[in-house]
C-alpha cells in the first residue's frame, strides 16, 4: 500500500497516526467538564436552552401564520360573551359564503373563561377581496333551561388588509333573553 | 453491441424494477393504522353521555387512558369494566379514563353503560370524527397519554391478559410524572 503512494512517506504517516492516538484521550479530557462542577450551572444552561427553544417555537408559529394566512386574504372570527346569564353556550357553527368552516363545541371551562372576559378565536382563514357572507349559528340552553338555537349573519366587504369579525353574546335585560351580534372590528 | 447483450441488459433492468417494487412492498406498513406513539395526541371535543362537552387537551396534567369502542364489541365491554377499576384505583393519583363510543344509536350506548356504573366520561362520536383522527385497526383501540399530552402506549383490541400490561404501563407513567402513593 505504501509503495503505491510515493507522495506519502510511510514512516511519517505512522508517526502521525501514533501522535493522533495519543492526542485523542488528552482532547477528551480537556473537553469533559470536571466531575465536581456544581449541578446548578448545568441546570441554568438547560433552562436557557428551554427558553431559547420556546422563543424559537413562538417565532416559527408567527412565521407559519404569516405564510398560511397573509394579511391580504386573512379573515379571523372571534367570539366573546357579555354576562351570558340567559344563555348557556354549547356550540357555534360558522358558515362563510355558504360553506361550513367551523363547528366548535365549548366546554364548561371555556364558557367560564368567556364569562370572565376571554375572547376566543373561532376561525382563521383566507378569503378573496370582495363581498362575503358570514353566518353563525349559536346552540345552547336559553332561559328556563330550554334548548336554544339562534342565527346571526353579517355581509362584509373584504379589502386589502386583514379582516376581523367578532361574534358577541349579550343579555337583554328587558326581554330577559340573550342577544347575538356580529360586528366587524375597525 | 450485439442483440444478445442488449437482451441481457433488458432482463437486468427488468429484474431491478421487480426488486425495487418488492422492496417498496416490503417497506409498506402491514397495518393501515397510524403509529401514534411519541406523537402529540390529536385533540378533539365531543359531547358526553351525561350532556357536558369534553375536550381532550383539558385533561393535560393527568395521565389519560383514551379508549375507542362500540357496543357490539364484547372485548370492549370487558375492557370498560377493567378501566373502571383502574379509574377507581388510580384516579386520586392523576389517572383519567376517557371513553369514546362510535355507535350511531344513543339508546344502545345508554343501555350498555347503564349497568356498568362507569366513573369516567363516555363521549359520543356518532360521526366518527375522533375515530378518523386516531384511525384504529381493531376495537377497543386504547392509547395512554402522558401529562404533557404525548401518546406513550397504543393497544389494538383487548384480551384478559392485557389488564396486567395496562396496570404496569400506568404505574410506570404515574411514577414518571408523579410519585405513586402506597396502595396498602
Amino acid at each position: 500500500m505504501c509503495n503505491k503512494q510515493p507522495w506519502m512517506n510511510c514512516r511519517v504517516a505512522g508517526w502521525c497516526a501514533a501522535l493522533m492516538m495519543l492526542a485523542l484521550p488528552l482532547a477528551a479530557e480537556t473537553v469533559a467538564p470536571p466531575a465536581d462542577e456544581p449541578a446548578p450551572v448545568l441546570d441554568e444552561e438547560v433552562q436557557d436552552l428551554k427558553a431559547q427553544v420556546l422563543n424559537l417555537n413562538h417565532e416559527l408559529f408567527l412565521l407559519e401564520e404569516e405564510l398560511l394566512f397573509p394579511a391580504n386574504t386573512q379573515v379571523a372570527v372571534f367570539l366573546s360573551m357579555d354576562i351570558g346569564e340567559y344563555f348557556d353556550l354549547d356550540s357555534v357553527q360558522l358558515k362563510l359564503d355558504g360553506k361550513k368552516v367551523s363547528n366548535y363545541l365549548y366546554t364548561k371551562r371555556e364558557v367560564s373563561a368567556l364569562h370572565r372576559g376571554g375572547v376566543h378565536q373561532l376561525f382563521l382563514g383566507n378569503v378573496k377581496t370582495g363581498e362575503h357572507e358570514l353566518v353563525a349559528v349559536f346552540t345552547g340552553l336559553g332561559p328556563q333551561g330550554r334548548q336554544y338555537r339562534r342565527g346571526a349573519s353579517l355581509n362584509f366587504k373584504k379589502d386589502i388588509g386583514a379582516k376581523f369579525v367578532e361574534l358577541q353574546i349579550t343579555d337583554r335585560e328587558i326581554k330577559q333573553q340573550p342577544e347575538f351580534f356580529v360586528r366587524e372590528w375597525e | 453491441m450485439d442483440n444478445g447483450s442488449q437482451g441481457t441488459s433488458g432482463i437486468a433492468r427488468g429484474g431491478a424494477y421487480v426488486a425495487m417494487l418488492l422492496c417498496l412492498f416490503l417497506a409498506w406498513p402491514a397495518s393501515a393504522g397510524r403509529n401514534l406513539e411519541g406523537e402529540a395526541a390529536p385533540d378533539f371535543a365531543l359531547k358526553s353521555l351525561a350532556g357536558a362537552n369534553e375536550r381532550l387537551s383539558e385533561h393535560q396534567g393527568s395521565v389519560v387512558v383514551l379508549t375507542i369502542w362500540n357496543v357490539r364489541c364484547g372485548d370492549c365491554r370487558e375492557q370498560l369494566l377493567q378501566l373502571n377499576a383502574l379509574q377507581t384505583q388510580y384516579g386520586a393519583q392523576g389517572l383519567q379514563v376517557i371513553s369514546v363510543n362510535i355507535d350511531k344509536h344513543l339508546h344502545r350506548v345508554e343501555e350498555t353503560t347503564r349497568d356498568m356504573q362507569l366513573d369516567f366520561p363516555v363521549l359520543l362520536d356518532m360521526k366518527k370524527r375522533v375515530a378518523k383522527l386516531y384511525d384504529p385497526d381493531k376495537l377497543p383501540f386504547t392509547v395512554m397519554i402522558d401529562p404533557a399530552g404525548t401518546v406513550r402506549h397504543v393497544h389494538q383490541g383487548y384480551a384478559g391478559k392485557d389488564s396486567l400490561i395496562y396496570t404496569a404501563e400506568l404505574e410506570s407513567l404515574l411514577a414518571d410524572f408523579g410519585p405513586l402513593t402506597d396502595q396498602g
